[in-house]
Order: structure tokens, then sequence, then C-alpha cells
């Protein structure tokens, strides 16, 4: 099995554990919570999410053929941490695999295991842009790579 | 040298070469202004004349024809058909000087806007490397249309820009690239 596929059966087997469906909101919640988040100084402009609601950051880099995300969200009101948590959990089925890896891949895995529909429209267009911000770095390192 | 120049002709002294002497016989001597070689060459000549006339004649006008095609692309700003074809007047057997200054200025115009794309294209790589996607969708809507990349260059342009069609760019500056 892949690396990717591996990565998705093990947050789908997480999700269908749930019997409550708050619990998979309190998944996410905790994701938020432990997560390390990135050096403030990280936090440019250019690496904003647009299309986000919240004020999220992605911040990629291309070590060995792989891409690597640093994800962080800033703190208030409206940046709940429902959004850091649905990062975490983008970066934890795509962080550390190649471009190509990421790009053979559908963003209906999120779909599948129920996690978009429950989600508010602002919310699920959020989630949507950090998906597609993910998409786009790994369609720049596949271009820059085949150049190189 | 022709038969008719080679008669002698005596200017220091008295002319005696038109004076018809009579013939011992009494009859008059035909004398001929030319030879019928004197006449095939004097044809020759004259067809060469001519023959040089044409040929000159549709050199300008294949030369006329050529530049207005030229400059009816360049006006259209189908700046790659324009390129090519005044590319191909060089083989031209004529051109007049103002055609050579407008093909010059042209050509000159044209690889001047390709070189400027190329440095759009450096810097949206740049941009890109630094992991500035925003910018560099930015940097790219600001070229004006046509593209002149070639070869390699205008693959990665194209890959470039089916890569950024996924950012949204709301607002362009609306500084030019392209002249």
């Amino acid at each position: 099995m892949v690396e990717l596929e591996k990565r998705q059966q093990e947050i789908r087997e997480i999700f269908s554990s749930f019997s409550d469906p708050d619990d998979k909101w309190a998944f996410i919640l905790k994701l938020a919570r432990n997560h390390e988040g990135m050096d403030s100084n990280l936090k440019e402009e250019k690496f904003l999410v647009q299309g986000c609601a919240a004020t999220m950051y992605l911040v990629p880099s291309f070590e060995n053929g792989k891409v690597y995300f640093k994800m962080d969200t800033d703190g208030g009101v409206e940046n709940p941490l429902i959004s850091r948590g649905l990062g975490v959990l983008a970066l934890r089925v795509y962080n550390g695999l190649s471009p190509e890896e990421i790009l053979s891949s559908s963003p209906d895995f999120f779909q599948e295991i129920g996690l978009t529909i429950a989600l508010s429209a602002t919310r699920a267009n959020g989630f949507a842009s950090l998906l597609k911000q993910i998409y786009l770095y790994a369609r720049v390192y596949a271009a820059l790579s085949l150049k190189k | 040298m022709l038969t008719f120049m080679k008669k002698d002709h005596n200017f220091d002294g008295e002319d005696t070469s038109f004076k018809k002497e009579p013939e011992p016989s009494g009859e008059k001597q035909n004398v001929r202004f030319m030879s019928w070689q004197d006449l095939l060459t004097l044809f020759v000549i004259g067809g060469l004349i001519a023959g040089g006339y044409y040929y000159f004649k549709s050199a300008k006008e294949k030369a006329a024809e050529f530049f207005t095609r030229c400059d009816t692309s360049y006006e259209a700003k189908d700046l790659l058909t324009a390129e090519a074809c005044y590319d191909s007047t060089w083989d031209l057997g004529y051109v007049t000087d103002s055609m050579e200054l407008i093909r010059q200025e042209r050509i000159g115009i044209i690889k001047d806007v390709r070189i400027s794309q190329m440095d759009l294209l450096e810097e949206v790589e740049s941009l890109l490397e630094s992991n500035d996607t925003l910018e560099a969708a930015k940097k790219m809507k600001t070229l004006q249309q046509p593209l002149l990349l070639l070869g390699n260059k205008l693959k990665d342009w194209q890959e470039m820009e089916k890569v950024l069609s996924a950012v949204e760019v709301k607002e362009v500056p609306d500084s030019s690239v392209a002249q």
C-alpha cells in the first residue's frame, strides 16, 4: 500500500471508530490543541491561505523530492480551533509526500469520511481553499522539479 | 568591336571614308552599315538590358508585396507571423532603404518584447521558488499578449500558466511588460 493510502486508511479507521458524531469534532479540536504551529517570522502574507475565513498560513518547502508543509492559524474568536484542526488533518494526509503522490490523490477523501458535509459553508470553503493551496504547491514543485 | 565602329576615320586630314570612288566597272559598291553578327550582338545586349529591367521590376514588386504582407501582420499585432515574415525578406534580391529601416526596427521591437517576456517568466519562476503563488499569478497576468516565447521557454510558460490557473487573482497591477 502506498504511503498516502496508508495514511488515509488510518484516518478512515479513526473516524469510523467514533460512535458519537461529536467525537469527530473533539478529535479535530485535540489535533488543533496539540499542534505546534510555526515561528511567527514564517507568517508572511504570501503564505496566507486565500479564501479561508480564518487567518491560516501554509508554508511549504521542498526537500529531496518531497513536499513538507507547516501550518498555523492566528488566535482569536474569528480563528477558531476547528480550522486549525482541519489544517492539521490535511497535513497528516499530505505532509512529506512527493508532488506526484499528492497530485495523483483526490481531495474527495475528506468528503468520504463525512468531514466536509458536517462543516458550515464558510468553513467548508476555507478547508477547500487549504486543499487547493496544497495541490497548487504540489503542482508548482512538480513543474519546477521537471525544469531542473 | 562592332564592325561599323571599326571604320577608319581620318579626323586629322581629309575625310575620305565616305568618298565613293567610282568602281572601275562603273557600278556603285554596296556598303553595309552593320553585319549580321553586329545585329546579333546588339540583340543580345538589348535582351540583357530588357531582362535586367524586368528582373529589377519584378524584384521590386515582390519586395513591396512581401513587405505589405509583413506590415499587415505587424499592425494586426500578429507579431510571431510578422517576425517570420520579416525574417523571410532577408532572401529578397531587392529591398529599399525604407524597407530595410522598417525591417530592422520591427524585428528589434519584437525581439525586445520577447526578452521582456523571458524576464517575466524568470520573475514568475523566482516567485514560485519562494512559494509566493499569489504574486506569481499576479505577475503572470501582467503579460500583454501576444506571447512571443519560443521553444522551452514557451513550454515553461505554458506549464506555469497551467499551474497558476488555479490561483484567483482579484487585482492585477496595470503595469505592462510588452510595450
